[in-house]
């Protein structure tokens, strides 16, 4: 599987930027019932809306995409990887749930990258599974399948992977929140 | 020293004002429970709860402020000294932020109105604990120590709107 990530990669001026803006007081985020389903609730601040990559172009629904573009660009060109056209972007923070971790899902239904970079000091993993989306389910809700890579977040950690695999984000377990930058692209 | 109001809003009124705080188009800004001097019992990374501020510092800070205005005739407030919404996530362990008091050099009446029900709530420093309930209004001498408590069970969160005012008193 596609697999990158980069440590350190982050200048003091962007980590400033994300203590004091992101995490910081006068940022506004949204409850959202449900991620994947209705009991994964989830707070988010929408960078880009999801949209039909066939008829519509990206809409910017936050200022602060362009900060978060700038890193990702930084991390792609260290790892050769390119884009054509982010097809989604958000900012998320989950915390502590009986359910442990979100449904298995995909977040597109043509082919993607996901990239997401962890913004605090949490415990809850990704774990991408072996099973490739399979042209029907963007959730998968009770098929079993094998544990194919488990990323722990570190602070400031970019992982970038082949979006058609199934994939969840754990919620921590500790009585902790959880707040990461996901964005996906072609 | 507490009074305890069930059903306090109407269900009509009641319900606008649930559905305007768990709208997915009604921001919530991350800040802090309480800070260190203020009674911070808890380790800081358990420090953290969504706010929405609707009014502070004389003068309405939320264009959603406007969809209390029944409320605020219901608790009879002559002068507003702060109103704010908190939600508090669900957590595995009940934890209890510190003892406080909302307004400091000011005496007023401090009131929570309960927005979901569950089994976190409002403790008082002499033990007495009022569990949040749905439309549940309780108030208090602002000077009454008091400390909220996150929830454990099946609710993802604990949602209370927060109003420090002054009550008429004619």
């Amino acid at each position: 599987m596609f697999y990158k990530e980069s440590k350190n990669l982050l200048n003091q001026k962007e980590i400033n930027f994300i203590k004091d803006i992101i995490l910081g007081n006068s940022f506004p985020w949204y409850y959202h019932q449900a991620s994947t389903t209705k009991e994964c609730p989830v707070y988010t601040h929408t960078l880009i809306h999801r949209y039909d990559i066939n008829e519509e172009k990206p809409v910017i629904n936050s200022n602060v995409f362009s900060f978060f573009e700038k890193i990702i660009l930084k991390f792609c060109k260290k790892h050769g990887i390119k884009i054509k056209t982010f097809t989604r972007a958000t900012l998320n923070s989950i915390s502590f749930n009986k359910k442990k971790k979100v449904v298995a899902h995909v977040d597109h239904n043509f082919k993607h990258k996901v990239i997401m970079i962890y913004l605090n000091n949490t415990d809850g993993e990704t774990i991408v599974y072996d099973k490739r989306f399979d042209n029907k389910n963007s959730l998968l809700l009770s098929h079993k399948m094998k544990i194919l890579k488990t990323i722990k977040p570190e602070l400031y950690k970019i992982v970038c992977w082949d979006g058609s695999y199934y994939h969840a984000a754990t919620y921590p377990k500790d009585n902790n929140r959880r707040v990461v930058f996901v964005a996906t692209f072609i | 020293m507490f009074k305890i109001i069930d059903n306090f809003l109407d269900k009509k009124e009641f319900k606008k004002i649930k559905l305007m705080l768990l709208d997915s188009s009604f921001p919530w800004y991350m800040d802090k429970v309480l800070l260190k001097e203020d009674g911070l019992i808890t380790k800081e990374k358990y420090n953290f709860q969504f706010t929405h501020n609707f009014y502070s510092q004389y003068r309405p800070r939320s264009s959603f402020f406007e969809n209390l205005n029944n409320l605020l005739i219901k608790i009879n407030a002559s002068s507003i000294v702060r109103i704010k919404s908190n939600l508090l996530s669900r957590t595995n362990k009940k934890i209890k932020h510190g003892f406080h008091c909302d307004i400091i050099n000011v005496k007023c009446t401090t009131g929570i109105l309960y927005i979901n029900s569950n089994n976190g709530g409002t403790e008082f420093k002499d033990g007495s604990f009022v569990e949040s309930k749905e439309n549940r209004f309780v108030y208090f001498p602002s000077n009454l120590l008091h400390t909220g408590t996150t929830n454990t069970c099946e609710q993802p969160y604990r949602v209370v709107l927060n109003l420090n005012y002054y009550k008429h008193v004619l």
